[in-house]
This record gives structure tokens, C-alpha cells and sequence, in this order.
């Protein structure tokens, strides 16, 4: 009675011991875990006109971001990680978006202009007077 | 019955779609998201995601978001009046050459955003792109709309190319229209003095009204089922001024501005108010040129939201009518009442 029950802790130990070496295998080799490497992303910003200051770059659904300097160069405040997307935002540019990878330690992003056309009506609180026909 | 659930479903999308109007936020109280836009006044254009972030931080809906930033932007953002008549002058003129106006939208293109990041002043379209950008920042789907706007001027010139900008904004999957730029407040033409003066009747509003003064480029941006404005009914629909969209959800007759009737013809005019607004005083003011006289209609009914109003007109003449609705100019037509046509 008493091997039975020796055999039977050995036969658990040994699949617990598996058992923690899958996980810890599993854990490892993760690529989840591979991606979160972190990266310190830099670059510069270009348009038609050269290069941009004042571009807003932020991580997409926060807070965190920067601003572009006069000669178009950033560098983002905080690690990011692969995966990670940075938004490129400037009025009356089109927003551009960059998806972090492992590469992305230096970025060159071009801004396009947003094609829009230019339009104006005023708002008065006027009283409409209608063009009345001359009397003869 | 499957089909029957299919159809009643159809049928409710159908609806669902050709009411998009404000009331369908009743049950949403803005309060939190106009705090947020009055704490943020006067912030800085320079960076956008923070501005963002700090109009939406702590609201739960896409319309609290999006009511956040349409105000900010309704309140903080001043029309420019030298850029409109200046941009009005110079599409006139190059409207017949495609190559010039397209180099002056260029260039005009760079100095109204530039106006705009320094100054926070704008005109239509920097209104709509401003709405359209802050939204999309906050996730929000919103569109910039270029088309024809009909203002009180009545200058049948104005709507000789487009001129106007506006946005819908995607809440719920149903699209709704704004227009930050008369909302915003009125210009006086007189001096080109800009008076910010909020107007919450162009904040999702209804797609009926809305058609009467805005008529947009591309068909899909009417919002509408069934058949859609003409240009030509556009060109002749009455004048409905702002201060109607926060009294009516629908402008049905009279359908035109300029009318011609012989003498005792009974005018009747038409309309659906919004929920909860009830037509205390409702006056017609007529100008013949030389002097205004203010009277009440000869029947007034109001029913179900539904507001019929007639009045004969019995002497031969020619009549700026004006109407108003709890003392807000509502809408104007013209008659000219002939003894015999």
C-alpha cells in the first residue's frame, strides 16, 4: 500500500514538473512577450514645403506625445513598443500614422496636405429685404 | 414570420435613418461635456491631441465627446471676416478658370490655417475641418460637407458656386449634420465685426430643415429617403434664418420665396415644431417697402407638433412677409398680390 502511494507522488511530481516546464517554455517564446522589447523612437518631418515644426505626435489613445522642432526633428518622449501606433497630426495636413517596430529608431514621415476646398458663407441675423421692382 | 421581423426591422432602419435629430440624445445630459469645453477656453491650437484629450477625458458617450468639442470649437473659434471677403472675391473672379482657382485655393489653403493655429480665426471650412479633426482624434467618425448655404442675404450671386462647409458627424451609427460656423455667431456686415453668440439649434440637426439652407455636393449628404431637393427648389426655398432651428424640425410651406397670387388669396403656411417647444406668440410682420406692420395670422392651429397657420391677403401690394415664433425670426417669403394674374 505504501509503494502504491509513493509511485502515485512520483507519477505527479513528474507531471508537474512538466506541466511548469511547458508553461515556463510557453512563457519564454511568447511572442507577446518577444514584442515588448522596448523602442526610442526619433525621426524628422517633411512636407512640400520643407520641413515642419509644430506636428503633434502622440501614442494612439493617449495622453503622451511631443511636438516636432523648427528643423522637423522629434524624439518621443517614452519607450514604446513594438506594435505601439504613433499618430502625425498638423492642421490642414493629413494625419499620418506609424506602427512601431523594431526598425523604427530613426523615422522619416512625409505630411500631405489635406485636399480641401476653401469655403465661405457668413451667418448675419439680417432681416431678409427682397429687390423690389422700380416704380414707373 | 421571419420575414415579417425582417421587414418590421427593415422598416425601423428605414425611420431610423431619415430622423436623425438631437432629441435622439433626450435621455444624454450634456452638462459634463459644456464644463469641459467652458474650462478649455481659450486653449491653444499647437497641440491637438492634448486639446482632445482634454475635452473628452472623462465622458462616456461619442455625443458627450463630440458635444465637447463642437462647442469648444463654437465658442473659442472666430469668423474672419476679411478671409471670407477676400476667399468670396476671389472664387468670383477665377470662377470661370479651373487652373487659377485651384493655384488661389492653394495658396489661400496655407494662410487659413496659419490664421487659424496663431489667431483661432477661420471661415467655413476651417469651422468644419477643426470639428472634423478634434473628432477624429476622439475616435469619432465626422465628415467635412462642401456645398451651397443660403443665407438671409437671399443674393441669388452667393449661389452661383459652392460657398459653404459643414459636417456630419456618425453617433450611433446614424449620421447627423452640424454647422459649427453659424452656430458660432453672427457677423456684422456693417463694421466685419464678428459676436460670438452660441446657437444649440445646428447641433445634430434635423435633415429636413437643414436642407432648405444647405444644399451638398455630393446627393448621399442629404440624409434624406425619398425624393431629394433639386438645385432649382433649393435656389427658390424661402429664407429660413438659424434662430428657426431651435424652434422647427421641418419648414413645409410656403415652398417658395417668391410668390405670386392674385388678391384674397389665403395664404397658409406650415410647420412641425421640435418636442417640447410651444408656439406662444406667432406674428407675420409685412413690409411693403415704405412701412412694417406686425398682425396675427386670421387661424392658428397647433397639433401634435404640427404648427398651420393662414392669413388672407386682401390688398394688392408687394410684401416682405416675415414670421416669428416666440418673438425668433423664423423664416421670410415674398408675395406680390396682384388684382388679377
Amino acid at each position: 500500500m505504501k509503494t502504491m502511494h509513493t509511485k502515485q507522488s512520483n507519477i505527479f511530481g513528474k507531471s508537474l514538473f512538466i506541466l511548469s516546464f511547458l508553461f515556463l517554455t510557453a512563457i519564454l517564446c511568447n511572442p507577446i512577450q518577444a514584442q515588448s522589447k522596448s523602442v526610442t523612437v526619433k525621426g524628422v518631418i517633411n512636407s512640400e514645403i520643407g520641413a515642419l515644426d509644430g506636428v503633434s505626435i502622440y501614442l494612439k489613445n493617449s495622453k503622451t506625445g511631443t511636438v516636432s522642432k523648427t528643423d522637423g526633428s522629434f524624439t518621443f518622449p517614452s519607450q514604446l513598443k513594438v506594435g505601439d501606433v504613433l499618430i502625425f497630426s498638423y492642421l490642414g495636413y493629413e494625419k499620418q500614422s506609424l506602427t512601431v517596430k523594431e526598425t523604427s529608431t530613426y523615422v522619416e514621415i512625409f505630411m500631405k496636405e489635406a485636399p480641401i476646398d476653401v469655403l465661405s458663407a457668413v451667418n448675419t441675423n439680417k432681416r431678409f429685404k427682397s429687390k423690389r421692382p422700380k416704380k414707373s | 414570420m421571419k420575414y415579417l421581423y425582417f421587414f418590421c426591422g427593415l422598416f425601423l432602419v428605414c425611420v431610423l435613418k431619415s430622423q436623425a435629430q438631437s432629441w435622439d440624445f433626450d435621455h444624454i445630459n450634456f452638462k459634463k461635456a459644456d464644463s469641459l469645453a467652458k474650462v478649455n477656453k481659450g486653449a491653444s491650437l499647437d497641440n491637438l491631441q492634448e486639446l482632445t484629450y482634454n475635452l473628452t477625458n472623462g465622458l462616456e458617450t461619442d455625443v458627450e465627446r463630440f458635444r465637447a468639442i463642437y462647442l469648444w470649437v463654437c465658442t473659442n473659434v472666430k469668423n474672419d471676416y476679411n478671409l471670407y471677403a477676400k476667399n468670396k472675391r476671389k472664387r468670383k473672379r477665377y470662377q470661370e478658370d479651373s487652373l487659377k482657382l485651384e493655384a488661389w485655393n492653394e495658396k489661400f489653403k496655407k494662410r487659413i490655417f496659419k490664421t487659424l493655429l496663431k489667431r483661432k480665426r477661420t471661415i467655413c471650412t476651417g469651422y468644419a475641418y477643426m470639428v472634423k479633426t478634434l473628432s477624429n482624434l476622439a475616435n469619432i467618425d465626422c465628415n467635412i460637407i462642401n456645398g451651397f448655404g443660403k443665407t438671409s442675404s437671399g443674393n441669388p450671386e452667393d449661389l452661383r458656386y459652392p460657398n459653404h462647409s459643414w459636417n456630419a458627424v456618425k453617433l450611433n451609427n446614424k449620421w447627423y449634420f452640424c454647422d459649427p460656423t453659424w452656430a458660432s455667431g453672427v457677423q456684422d456686415l456693417n463694421n466685419g465685426r464678428f459676436k460670438f453668440e452660441y446657437n444649440d439649434g445646428l447641433f445634430l440637426a434635423t435633415p429636413k430643415l437643414f436642407a432648405i439652407n444647405h444644399f451638398p455636393l455630393e446627393q448621399q449628404w442629404f440624409l434624406l429617403d425619398g425624393p431629394l431637393p433639386t438645385f432649382t427648389s433649393f435656389f427658390e426655398a424661402p429664407i429660413v434664418y438659424n434662430e428657426a432651428y431651435k424652434i422647427l424640425a421641418e419648414h413645409k410651406l410656403p415652398n417658395k420665396l417668391y410668390n405670386e397670387v392674385p388678391r384674397n388669396y389665403t395664404l397658409n403656411l406650415e410647420y412641425t415644431l421640435k418636442p417640447n417647444i410651444e408656439p406662444k406668440t406667432v406674428t407675420l410682420t409685412f413690409d411693403d417697402g415704405i412701412n412694417t406692420k406686425t398682425i396675427k395670422a386670421d387661424t392658428l392651429e397647433f397639433k401634435n407638433r404640427k404648427l398651420s397657420l393662414s392669413y388672407v391677403l386682401k390688398k394688392y401690394g408687394f410684401y416682405d412677409i416675415h414670421l416669428s415664433i416666440n418673438e425668433q425670426l423664423v423664416a421670410s417669403y415674398v408675395y406680390k398680390v396682384k388684382r388679377f394674374l
